[in-house]
């Protein structure tokens, strides 16, 4: 029974990858490798950034015999990581699936049922973790001798970590969906009660990343820092190093945790699922029948859903808090980026690649606002109302896009005119910079919006699955970090070469070519494409 | 009002639907009958456009449906077997995105949704969440959803499950009204006794060939339709 439930688990989260959607059949040999393929070159292309930090890191602490202290830091960015990638899914993953009332009514035990969703819960987890901790445990072997310990250790250590973020992650999840039964169906406060909880999270974590930059070189001191406040990641490190009595105390732990938080976790979890499966009535509200233009009612009808459904707003609009908030760290540390900025000199190429590396930055951000990306496949049975409307599916879509860039847009505008001022960026060029991230959030859309049409996954049960997993969100995040990367690449070499101005020219006018192309190539046949679908 | 010729659609190697003709005129309630699986949905999901068919023309009020796609669905109003509603609006603001999309001006969508409502007993529920309707209370939605932009052409796949008896004798009063206003409707069902009863016409469908239509006296003649339907669907198999 348990087999056949995580075989199902498994099946749901990865089906878009072994079933194409547009035919209903298992993908051919060539068409899972070839994407397989695509995922694990975007993985690898941020995988470098931390092979790189361990590289620097390291070489001095190995040097120090503190080769721990090394896995141990980055374990904590392992765990950072994993928990960032799975924690928002996780409410959503345990008590929001469709099928969870149906399976309750089969002779299957809460732990049991409870139990297969964790193995899906432990599977981000892993893959999210496992995307800073194998490139770190790379770069730790380039510094190290190798011998058994020290590669066997280091892998096993991977599923360690990876429980241990399933851990957390579930009882966040938990916490979120005692307080949505609570709050009867109000998503706002589900939420921000998931963004307070992660808040506080992050709170922890810089509060612990500033105590070690604070105590600089001194290796001895961050060592002792470490085993002081995080006694279990420093026994992941010593544990990962090849110390087979830490080992089996971190593995003994992480077990422990994981049987002591399903046990609790099942106590409830019948109640809990159905509390959150069925919205809760309200007190009755009156209503009118005012009329609108189809336009708007389209448009209207985008922010209600995106409104209603938390793990759409947590996993794909987190550029719109990020946006912000760096802007406001900006703010902060002002006089500090001022007093340095007043130190280069005024022809110094630092002024010359500033605003296109700044605009980078700040696409790199938008590019966390995959807000579009499962925003079709999202319509689920639902489909069929848009699809008989009297309208253009080009109509449907563009309310799609709308959405997303108007959110965008609201983030953008005052982050980069602030970002702009701090740096101080002449204004001609700020309002350059701003047409170009606002162009770029516009093509990132309309190609989020294509490939969540050439990858529809109508039929699922668990939204998380178009949501998280979902083709259309790992190209479109990752894809556009890659090409956030590249704007800064190109920034760097052509503006001394060509000017600031000509260059963001330049790259606006790529960007018109390439929205121009989508809106009237791609865009229509994607809308022709979704009006037969389902 | 409704025109579908020589109609073929095909999954893979499954042929749905074989060569298939209808012709509903204004003022008729055509009722379309077959066992599960005899391709009924997939002709109704093709004439209102959301599935695309392999061979045939059909056209509404005029319009090919693979041509003019736009103009066909502001002449008719669907409703799926299943009434998947969108849990995230109440019951007022789901007819009132219907009703803005369709371009229902205030005054009319009071005059044609309120009394409805009133009718079915929805009244005072349209200011809930859709998620907290149960099924019978979503199909009466979607019944007031369809009836909200007064269409020329009304397709239904059965439209009578999950509904109260109050609610389908409610139903079958709205079908003869809107017929008998010069609108046309075309419903499947498996009830044959509901399909005797009320409509003008009837076509019997096994495996997506179209076994014998017309007027339900050239149909079933002396005999009930339940026993013509039977003998059809045996001597074919």
């Amino acid at each position: 029974m348990l087999r056949v439930l995580i075989r199902k688990q498994l099946l749901e989260l990865f089906k878009s990858f072994i079933i194409n959607p547009k035919t209903g059949r298992r993908r051919s040999g060539w068409g899972l490798l070839s994407f397989v393929a695509l995922l694990m070159a975007l993985f690898a292309g941020l995988g470098v950034l931390f092979l790189n930090t361990t590289i620097g890191l390291g070489s001095v602490m190995v040097e120090l015999g503190l080769d721990w202290l090394l896995l141990s830091v980055m374990a904590l960015v392992a765990m950072t990581m994993g928990l960032f990638g799975s924690v928002f899914n996780t409410f959503s993953s345990l008590y929001l699936p469709k099928d969870n009332e149906f399976l309750m009514s089969l002779p299957i035990s809460s732990l049991k049922l409870l139990f297969a969703r964790f193995i899906g819960v432990y599977v981000m987890s892993l893959l999210y973790s496992a995307w800073v901790w194998i490139p770190a445990v790379i770069g730790y072997w380039t510094l190290v001798p190798l011998s058994a310990a020290s590669v066997l250790c280091p892998i096993l250590m991977t599923f360690v970590i990876a429980l241990v973020v399933s851990v957390l992650s579930c009882v966040l999840g938990w916490v979120v969906a005692k307080i949505a039964s609570k709050a009867k169906g109000h998503s706002l406060v589900t939420m921000v009660v998931s963004l307070t909880g992660i808040a506080l999270y992050y709170v922890i974590y810089f509060w612990a990343v500033e105590k070690l930059e604070n105590l600089g070189q001194n290796a001895g001191e961050v060592a002792s820092f470490m085993q002081q406040w995080f006694r279990y990641v420093s026994l992941m490190g010593r544990a990962a190093q090849g110390d087979f009595g830490a080992f089996a105390t971190v593995v003994a732990v992480g077990v422990a945790l994981t049987a002591v938080c399903l046990w609790v976790l099942s106590r409830n979890y019948g109640k809990l699922v159905l509390q959150n499966a069925h919205v809760g009535r309200t007190a009755s509200k009156s209503y009118t029948f005012a009329s609108t233009d189809s336009g708007t009612a389209l448009l209207k009808r985008e922010f209600v859903r995106f409104g209603a459904n938390p793990t759409w707003m947590l996993n794909c609009a987190l550029g719109l808090i990020l946006m912000p908030v760096g802007a406001i760290f900006a703010l902060v540390k002002a006089a500090d980026v001022q007093a340095f900025m007043a130190e280069a000199p005024a022809d110094a190429p630092v002024m010359t690649v500033l605003p296109v590396v700044v605009a980078g930055f700040i696409c790199m951000l938008v590019s966390t606002d995959d807000i579009a990306a499962p925003s079709v496949s999202l319509e689920g049975k639902n489909l069929w109302i848009v699809q008989t409307l009297p309208v253009d599916m080009r109509e449907v879509l563009l309310a799609k896009e709308r959405m997303a860039v108007l959110l965008n847009v609201a983030a953008i505008m005052p982050t980069t005119i602030i970002l702009g001022i701090v740096f101080g960026i002449p204004a001609n060029q700020i309002v350059m910079m701003l047409a170009f991230v606002i162009l770029f959030a516009c093509v990132m859309t309309d190609a989020a919006l294509i490939l969540d049409i050439s990858h529809l996954n109508l039929n699922w049960t668990e939204e998380v699955a178009v949501i998280k997993s979902g083709v259309s969100v790992a190209v479109a995040l990752f894809g556009g970090w890659i090409l956030s990367a590249a704007i800064v690449a190109v920034g760097i070499f052509a503006s001394p070469r060509l000017g600031t101005e000509i260059t963001l020219d330049i790259m606006i006018a790529v960007l018109v070519v390439v929205s121009l192309a989508m809106k009237h190539w791609l865009m229509p046949r994607a809308a022709k494409a979704l009006s037969h679908a389902g | 009002m409704l025109k579908i010729e020589h109609l073929t659609k095909t999954f893979d190697d499954k042929t749905a639907v074989d060569d298939l003709s209808l012709r509903i005129a204004p003022g008729e309630v055509y009722g379309f009958v077959g066992h599960n699986g005899a391709g009924k949905t997939t002709t109704i999901k093709c004439a209102v456009g959301i599935m695309a068919f392999d061979r045939g023309k059909i056209a509404i009020d005029g319009h090919s449906v693979k041509d003019e796609p736009v103009a066909c669905k502001r002449e008719l109003a669907y409703i799926p077997d299943n009434p998947d509603l969108y849990d995230y609006m109440t019951g007022a603001k789901y007819l009132n995105f219907l009703a803005d999309v369709f371009g229902v001006d205030s005054a009319t969508r009071e005059a044609i949704i309120r009394p409805l409502a009133d009718k079915f007993e929805l009244t005072s529920e349209l200011g809930q969440p859709i998620a907290t309707y149960s099924h019978g209370m979503k199909q009466k939605l979607a019944i007031i959803g369809a009836w909200a932009h007064s269409p020329k052409l009304i397709l239904m796949d059965e439209p009578f499950v999950g509904l109260d008896p109050l609610a389908s004798k409610l139903l079958k009063d709205m079908m003869r009204e809107h017929c008998d206003k010069g609108g046309a409707i075309l419903f499947s069902t498996h009830v044959l006794d509901v399909a005797e009863k009320i409509c003008d016409k009837i076509a019997i469908i096994k495996a997506g060939r179209l076994l014998r239509s017309g007027t339900m006296d050239e149909v079933k003649g002396d005999e009930s339709l339940e026993e013509v339907f039977l003998e059809l669907v045996e001597s074919e198999a």
